[in-house]
């Protein structure tokens, strides 16, 4: 009996250390930081919100906030928001898919860099019955002239974001004001809108991450893609700290590089596959 | 024998603490839910947003109770809500004037900016004179309907400016001066 006690305790130690090493070991590998909080400054990144609705946003950041000395605020609004954030020297760091306004932004001297990090593409959607008959066309502009002859309800963004900016860039490519019965405006964010039109049985613009994140909550298919006009490239800017002389740039500056990391870049392209068996963004070679 | 028992049980609890721990750091489970993450995060917002913080270096004020705000003065306010992309929509707004909205919480001017905070950290300043103009209102109508729940309670119209500086879901404001 004393012999088996002897042998019980001589073996705890060792389970003990196993344990412990297995909890450190889960620990570090769940975001857990060695860098006190007193440590950290705020970097406040305001942010299109595909980027957290794919669920890459929250991976970024605890990515980002395990390596360095930052506490980051992330505000997720359209690009349109996001940008004027930036504007008022309220966002140190912006990620948005809106190229033309980004540019607008730069040449008006409110951003220090913007570099390009991520893209995949938006998608036209619409009824499984396909009544306007675009199902793979493969021309958005064409898509949208049948959709707007046919008189078949499309339902629109109608918001600030690089989605709806995007869709404005398409009808004026076709030459086509849109207004009457057959075009809604939802005047919200991208699962509002593609619920609106799965349930009216209406066509619509979306960035494909989203629409593979609620893929199948909805009777939607995909209609057209593959155009190259409907490339979504998002940009990560460092607001000009000339301009807004609070602003964190040393944070807003290890936020854009470390997007650019090979393991955050390979993180960024590979992100999603696992889940849904496709890219949801993919990374410039 | 009573070694081999132990170290099965260190392993068996080795292989749950690991199980645990993968569970915990997964990265993206599929949703069967249709409401995106952004849409999740609103949960509570409009309840949230009835009551606006005051901020102010002059002193303490009360919050504003948005309810409140209703047995002000009613202005309509008809204006072109311009957005950032440039597309346009005309309205009718009614609400209370924001200079009253302030006075009625004992705000005096002049202040040099009003910096309003929305319930997902958006953020919008405007100047004192834009902050008193009659047809800066906290809107609680849009044409005639109540706002789309989604907005929040009242939401900030400035008839003469873009709709940059139209804010809603407010939860705070803070006078800077």
């Amino acid at each position: 009996m004393r012999v088996r006690a002897l042998r019980l305790r001589s073996a705890l130690p060792l389970f003990v250390l196993i344990l412990g090493a297995v909890i450190a070991g889960g620990m570090c590998g769940c975001g857990s930081s060695a860098i006190p909080d007193e440590d950290r400054s705020e970097l406040i990144l305001a942010t299109t919100t595909s980027v957290l609705d794919s669920g890459l946003l929250d991976v970024l950041v605890e990515r980002f906030e395990e390596k360095y000395p930052y506490r980051v605020k992330a505000i997720a609004v359209g690009s349109g928001a996001a940008l004027l954030m930036a504007r008022q020297g309220e966002a140190d760091v912006t990620i948005t898919h809106e190229p033309r306004a980004e540019k607008e932004f730069m040449d008006a001297g409110y951003g220090e860099s913007r570099r390009e990090v991520m893209y995949n593409d938006f998608i036209i959607v619409g009824p499984a019955a396909d009544p306007a008959g675009i199902k793979g066309v493969g021309d958005a502009v064409e898509a949208f002239t049948r959709i707007s002859a046919s008189g078949l309800p499309f339902v629109s963004r109608g918001d600030a974001s690089g989605t709806h900016a995007m869709e404005m860039s398409v009808w004026e490519r076709a030459g086509i004001q849109p207004a009457g019965d057959w075009y809604m405006e939802s005047g919200q964010g991208m699962g509002y809108t593609l619920r609106t039109a799965d349930e009216e049985g209406a066509y619509t613009i979306t960035d494909r991450a989203t629409f593979i994140v609620l893929d199948e909550a909805l009777d939607l298919e995909i209609m057209v893609e593959g155009d190259p006009g409907l490339l979504n490239v998002y940009s990560v800017i460092v607001t000009d700290p000339e301009v807004y002389p609070d602003t964190n740039i040393q944070g807003a500056r290890d936020l854009q590089a470390f997007l650019f990391e090979p393991g955050t870049q390979e993180l960024i392209g590979d992100f999603g596959v696992d889940t849904y068996g496709q890219h949801l963004f993919y990374v410039f070679k | 024998m009573v070694r081999r028992s132990a170290l099965t049980l260190a392993v068996l609890v080795i292989l749950g603490c690991l199980a645990l721990f993968l569970c915990g750091c997964g990265e993206d489970e599929k949703k069967a839910s249709p409401f995106l993450e952004s849409e999740q995060r609103l949960e509570g917002m409009y309840e949230e947003c009835k009551t606006i913080e005051i901020s102010d270096p002059a002193g303490e004020h009360p919050d504003i109770d948005t309810d409140e705000i209703k047995s002000l003065p009613e202005v309509d306010v008809k204006t072109v809500l311009v957005r950032s992309n440039g597309m346009e929509k005309e309205g009718v707004w009614t609400g209370a004037r924001l200079s009253d909205v302030l006075r009625g919480s004992g705000i005096e001017g002049p202040f040099t900016e009003l910096r309003m905070e929305a319930w997902d950290g958006y953020v919008a300043k405007i100047g004192y004179e834009m902050a008193m103009r009659p047809d800066t209102i906290l809107a609680w109508e849009e044409d005639g309907a109540p706002l789309p729940e989604e907005q929040g309670p009242v939401r900030l119209v400035v008839g003469s400016e873009d709709g940059f500086y139209w804010i809603h879901r407010i939860t705070r404001m803070e006078i800077v001066r």
